[in-house]
């Protein structure tokens, strides 16, 4: 009884980091003494909401304690992949090859997109400068105020990203300035 | 004009023949836009410059103008094009043949209906639909060598309140191509999600009428505040919108033709971008506007002309 004690409680060590906030797997571990003249060892252990007792021996169906412990194991499953985890994919040379092929298809068709994007952001850029400096040739007066920049810059809160289908409502077309103009903005 | 490398003997001649170049490209109409005249209807007050003078080849100031460059972003996201389609699907499908299976038990605990219901529906996994030598790998009914399928089982309608109902009511999404892309309505500002749109306002002339909106820059007036001036005589006040900077985005410049040059020998545009979030463009009365139209960058090539959309196009973007 008492070997059988100590096993139990190596078993039930424990190994992953701790989910209570006494750093022990499943609370304040308390061995009972073992009784000599029943058929089973039992350890009781004490969690956040009562106890839970693990019974080495006969399992007994029904009792709250029982269904606590099978709803814990059922959560805690969920986060281990035994027996969910698929087999490795294993690809044969040619099925391998298309993989490769469209692999570095994608590729191609991203840089491609990243290029086109930066070389648009390019000409942007130059654009923007090319007028500023015929603003600076032209007046001096208007340059420097083109040049005040809100800092930090402030977006209105219509702002909208893209999504893949549109609203029900697509543009309000009957919008009108609210009553008290607070002129945040100027345009 | 650097003549370094022109011998000396031939220099008068360089200058001589670049002026010739330069007077038969604005007989042609190349760079002006329209004639003193028509600008100047567009401004409220007689026109005097507030700012210094622009330097011009053929003497005479130009008329510095604040242009608008007014938006309205893309409402859905760019369209997908078949590689991109075909690749996005090949990566989900190997997404789920690599997925855990299903824990059935979490869901649809073992003893209640639900999981009866559900189990009834699931097909059939033996193992047998693979032609392969190894043996089926089948653990809580799913096949472990392919992607497993999972069939909800339909809600019992008749049982539902209808509270429920509107709960697990199927969302159906709203389609991408609007009634405005079937009637091909260039007033509509709900045309083309899926690109930029921009602002083009019909001027009353015969030659070079579309441009984007331009009034002069008055005295005491910054870019920005003729900008917002100009949005409201041009399009009313029933417009949210949102200038992106101070910071002139384009440059634009022409030379009038020599008949139309009374105060100023051509102008001078700097256009400042702004977006429109809600409301409508209206012509305004007086603004000199006949049309205007919601276009996308690749379809104002065919409104300008050449001229300016070397100017402008670099300035919007393509999606």
């Amino acid at each position: 009884m008492i070997l059988a004690q100590g096993f139990l409680r190596h078993i039930l060590r424990p190994r992953t980091p701790s989910l209570f906030a006494n750093s022990s797997v499943l609370g304040d571990a308390s061995v009972l003494a073992p009784s000599t003249f029943s058929q089973q060892t039992s350890i009781d252990v004490k969690t956040g909401n009562g106890t839970l007792m693990f019974t080495r021996g006969k399992r007994s169906r029904g009792g709250g304690e029982t269904q606590q412990k099978h709803k814990m194991v059922n959560m805690l499953s969920l986060i281990s992949p035994r027996q969910k985890q698929p087999r490795r994919i294993k690809l044969s040379y040619e099925d391998s090859l298309r993989h490769r092929t469209v692999h570095r298809a994608w590729q191609l068709v991203v840089r491609t997109k990243r290029e086109e994007r930066r070389l648009e952001l390019q000409k942007q850029y130059y654009k923007i400068k090319h007028a500023c400096d015929e603003l600076r040739k032209t007046s001096q007066v208007l340059y420097e105020s083109a040049m005040e920049k809100p800092s930090p810059i402030r977006f209105p809160m219509e702002y909208r990203i893209p999504t893949v289908t549109p609203p029900r409502r697509i543009w309000d077309a009957t919008w009108k300035p609210p009553a008290e103009e607070k002129k945040r903005r100027t345009v | 004009m650097a003549l370094r490398h022109v011998p000396r003997q031939l220099r008068s001649q360089c200058i001589w023949l670049a002026g010739q170049v330069a007077r038969s490209t604005r007989r042609k109409g190349n760079r002006s836009i329209g004639t003193a005249a028509t600008e100047t209807e567009s401004t409220i007050l007689p026109s005097s410059t507030g700012a210094s003078v622009g330097a011009s080849p053929d003497s005479g100031a130009f008329k510095i103008m604040s242009g608008l460059i007014l938006c309205r972003q893309p409402v859905v996201t760019p369209e997908l094009t078949p590689f991109e389609s075909a690749y996005y699907n090949y990566q989900s499908e190997l997404q789920k043949r690599l997925m855990w299976t299903f824990p059935k038990w979490f869901y649809y605990p073992e003893g209640t209906l639900a999981e009866r219901q559900f189990s009834a529906v699931q097909p059939v996994v033996d193992g047998k639909d693979r032609t392969e030598f190894e043996k089926p790998d089948i653990v809580f009914n799913r096949d472990r060598r392919s992607k497993q399928e999972v069939v909800l089982p339909e809600r019992d309608v008749e049982r539902e309140s209808e509270e429920s109902a509107k709960i697990y009511a199927k969302i159906v999404p709203r389609s991408r191509i609007t009634e405005a892309d079937k009637k091909n309505n260039f007033r509509s500002l709900e045309r083309k999600l899926d690109r930029t749109l921009y602002l083009l306002v019909k001027k009353d002339r015969e030659e070079n009428a579309w441009k984007f909106p331009a009034a002069e820059v008055l005295d005491g007036e910054t870019l920005a505040r003729t900008a917002a001036r100009l949005l409201h005589e041009a399009g009313g006040l029933n417009m949210n919108t949102w200038l992106v900077s101070n910071t002139p985005a384009a440059y634009h410049h022409y030379s009038y033709k020599p008949e139309d040059k009374e105060k100023y020998g051509g102008a001078k545009i700097f256009y400042l971008k702004s977006r429109i979030f809600a409301g409508t463009f209206v012509p305004q009365k007086g603004s000199g506007i006949v049309d205007y139209a919601w276009v996308t960058k690749d379809e104002i090539q065919d409104y300008v002309h050449k001229g300016y959309w070397a100017s402008m196009a670099n300035a919007l973007s393509r999606q």
